[in-house]
């Protein structure tokens, strides 16, 4: 017994100390960008550990003074992009939860014709590569914008409309999820006088919080990371979003802007990593529940 | 109430109707008149209720994803790109346009005044006279203006009378496109015309329309038809530039296989691009599982705090990661090479410049980027496996090793399917992964499109359409985008065809 026991307490270390090992090795280069950014020197090969430590870097990227005794501030409107970034993000997640919800409710709790066919396409058209149809979109844009120039290219409200044709993958996950909840409590409350629009946003909305709260996150995410479609769609510099200026920013010089690269960076990673951290609890549970079958 | 927002929302599109018709707008016209009727038949008849949900999200997904796919599909039969961006017509009245100096003319540069509404053109003709011009305020139209003549020394004095102030030059130079409708007919009856750019001469068209609606060239004579094949308007001898954008069959289609400058690289990115998936997929997948089997253990301590470490690179955006991994894994200033090289001897490994060390940056990257999704997920897949399976195993005297075979193993298994098929998709088409880490470099040796070694089939897509250097070319870029498509389906299809996933989903 007390053999088994100690085996049993080696391995238990083993454990430990190879996933030490992983985590020092994934968590290394967060740890190397923060230690870059309170970097004087702000070079791309500095040392982990720096000789001095300095807010520069901080300044600059927040639009304040940078050089001491100088009132110089960057032209790059880095703060604006990330708001920017933050708005398109907030608007388009919270409308495509609108458009997907909606669908998904159809397509797990009614039997009707076109059911079928409705989800054949929706599998089906959400492999085409998105990137592909930028040519398209620039151009149903630009038209728009002849008649509404609050809709056309380089506005935002012109790349959210593009963004809610993302809604399929979400209708799936959603419908996976409705599908796990029983609809006997649904009907029982449309016996008790509930409509089926009641039923559905008192009863099913609230059962389906953890769902809800993944799709909005990952659409949320992945609208934020998104720079091909806004590099394209988006022109003038107040405009832009942070993954675009950003990208602005380090590509016309990799080197000399690698400490404030690595700031922006930072700044621009934390809301993403709260938001995902508040409720990541919630991607295990939906994600698992949308994917296993019962 | 119902009734009445149905009301409203038909109000709003018929008004939508009737302005798109006004504006002349006649396919989107059409197309809000299908929404409209398409609405009152889900929102009025009782068996279409279910309808009534999708009706939103169906609309947007019509608009925003079905009709660019139709547009792209479309596209890839023809030879849309640099140089073949315009319709015939308007490549017609480009070259219509076209002017050159007439012998003997000089061009004189346009000043426009303005005086209460009214526009004035002055041209300053020679050294003793200007011609002054009325022109009425709007500039649509085509129009010969009778000019009249005043000697330099008055031109002072007729703008003081006739309180006509000058524009500033950027005005003038903004007008200047619709200068080119209004000729200037002065008293010798010579007739001056715009070229656009606010000077004026005598220029004489290069072309005219014959009587079979081809191009003439006025000073040879000489007839230009528009090609349908080539896409320019092309006499025996000469084709012109620009040229207009034509339906070409499927020749984009057969460029990728046939003409070897493009189906020699192509051949090379295809097969790199379902290498790098597969990889990719297996090893996030191996990586993920086996952390999440070791954290996912009864007795082991700080599990939340090491699931939250190793789930900090998906809580990045992508872009920032790979953008930062550029730096790292730079070759001769990067934190990987000052760790590795007094390693291996002092030599700079060059992760990104080499074409294998290249590849392999990307896929450790992409692990990195990747695994932590497999291992939250796989999270999830263990701890809906029923503790009391394993109990009963234990029971039954089954070793650690036996229950992970039988029991754990088999369950994922079962769950995992869709997983690593829409990871593999996922990663067949991650253009971040690549594009911001390489830009698909370095370049491949002995081609001449842009290809580079680490390109996969929609980085190396993107480049040929958007990437300036030999110019953009639509057509074939959205030929390959229907072949990725048509490939990711069939992976997509056939894995749910014998996972049985969908006919569960649509026999219910």
């Amino acid at each position: 017994m007390d053999i088994y026991k100690k085996k049993e307490q080696a391995t238990m270390l083993a454990r430990h100390l190879f996933l030490i090992a992983i985590s020092i090795v994934v968590i290394f280069p967060v740890f190397y960008v923060i230690s870059i950014s309170f970097n004087p020197l702000g070079a791309i090969g500095s040392d982990f550990i720096p000789d001095k430590f300095s807010l520069t870097h901080w300044k600059y990227i927040l639009g304040l003074p940078y050089i001491e005794g100088e009132s110089t501030v960057t032209n790059f409107p880095i703060i604006r992009w990330l708001f920017n970034s933050l708005k398109i993000s907030f608007l388009t997640s919270l409308l495509v939860l609108f458009l997907s919800t909606t669908s998904a409710y159809a397509l797990s709790r009614f039997k009707f014709r076109g059911r079928k066919t409705s989800l054949l396409v929706l599998m089906i058209v959400q492999m085409f590569p998105s990137i592909m149809a930028l040519v398209a979109f620039y151009l149903i844009l630009t038209f728009i914008g002849k008649y509404f120039p609050w809709l056309g290219t380089d506005t935002h409200w012109g790349l959210i409309l593009v963004y809610l044709g993302g809604t399929p993958f979400n209708i799936w996950l959603i419908k996976g999820y409705f599908e796990t909840i029983p609809a006997s409590m649904e009907e029982a409350a449309i016996i008790d006088g509930c409509s089926r629009w009641q039923a559905f946003y008192k009863i099913l909305l609230p059962l389906s919080v953890p769902i809800l709260a993944v799709v909005g996150l990952l659409t949320f995410i992945g609208t934020f990371a998104d720079f091909i479609v806004p590099s394209v769609l988006l022109k003038s510099q107040d405009q832009l979003t942070f993954a675009v200026g950003i990208q602005l920013f380090i590509s016309e010089s990799f080197s000399n802007r690698w400490g404030q690269f690595a700031a922006a960076s930072i700044l621009g990673a934390l809301p993403i990593m709260l938001v995902f951290f508040s409720i990541h609890r919630y991607i295990i549970s939906g994600l698992s529940a949308g994917g296993v079958k019962e | 109430m119902g009734k009445l927002l149905i009301a409203i929302f038909d109000a709003v599109l018929i008004w939508f109707v009737w302005m798109a018709i006004s504006y002349g707008e006649f396919v989107v016209a059409s197309l809000t008149l299908v929404i409209l009727i398409t609405f009152n038949v889900i929102f009025l008849k009782e068996s279409a209720y279910p309808f009534r949900y999708m009706f939103p999200g169906l609309i947007c997904f019509f608009l925003f994803l079905v009709l660019p796919i139709i547009f792209t599909i479309y596209v890839a039969f023809t030879n849309l790109g640099t140089g073949h961006l315009l319709s015939d017509v308007d490549v017609k009245n480009i070259l219509l346009n076209e002017r050159s100096l007439g012998e003997g003319s000089e061009l004189y540069k346009a000043d426009i005044g303005e005086s209460k509404g009214q526009k004035y053109i002055i041209l300053k003709l020679l050294e003793s006279e200007s011609v002054v011009a009325l022109v009425p305020f709007f500039f649509d139209r085509k129009m010969v203006i009778d000019a009249t003549v005043i000697p330099n020394n008055d031109v002072e004095k007729f703008l003081l009378d006739n309180q006509i102030s000058l524009l500033p030059k950027g005005e003038i130079f903004k007008l200047g496109e619709s200068l080119r409708n209004i000729e200037i007919k002065l008293p010798d009856s010579t007739v001056l015309t715009s070229n656009g750019r606010a000077t004026y001469a005598k220029f004489l068209s290069r072309f005219v329309n014959d009587e079979n609606g081809n191009l003439k060239e006025v000073s040879s004579g000489e007839v230009f038809f528009p090609n349908y094949q080539t896409g320019f308007f092309a006499s025996k001898t000469e084709q012109l530039s620009p040229g207009f954008r034509t339906t070409v069959g499927f020749s984009n289609f057969w460029r990728l296989f046939k003409d070897t400058k493009i189906a020699k690289p192509f051949a090379k990115v295809f097969t790199w691009t379902f290498v790098w998936a597969l990889c990719t997929v297996c090893l996030t997948f191996v990586s993920g599982l086996f952390l999440a089997i070791t954290i996912n253990n009864k007795g082991m301590r700080f599990k939340p705090l090491y699931r939250i470490l190793l789930i900090v690179p998906y809580s990045i955006p992508f872009f920032i990661s790979v953008l930062i991994f550029k730096g790292l894994l730079n070759k001769d200033f990067g934190i990987v090479n000052q760790l590795v090289a007094p390693l291996i001897g002092g030599t700079n490994v060059p992760w990104l410049e080499h074409p294998t060390f290249a590849k392999i940056s990307c896929l450790l990257v992409n692990l990195w980027l990747g695994f932590p999704y497999m291992l939250l997920v796989l999270t999830g897949i263990l701890q809906a496996i029923p503790e009391d399976i394993y109990e009963a195993a234990r029971l039954d005297g089954a070793s650690k090793w036996i229950t992970l075979k039988k029991i754990t193993m088999p369950y994922v298994m079962s769950a995992v399917g869709p997983l690593l098929v829409g990871s593999f998709a996922f990663n067949f088409n991650n253009f971040v992964g690549i594009y911001l880490l390489t830009g698909g470099l370095p370049p491949m040796d002995n081609v001449t499109t842009p290809a580079g070694e680490t390109d996969i089939l929609i980085s190396y897509t993107y480049r040929l359409a958007f990437e300036g250097g030999q110019g953009q070319d639509f057509g074939l870029a959205s030929a390959i985008a229907i072949l990725i498509f048509i490939i990711i389906a069939i992976i997509t299809l056939l894995n749910f065809k014998f996972s049985g996933v969908f006919d569960n989903e649509v026999k219910k």
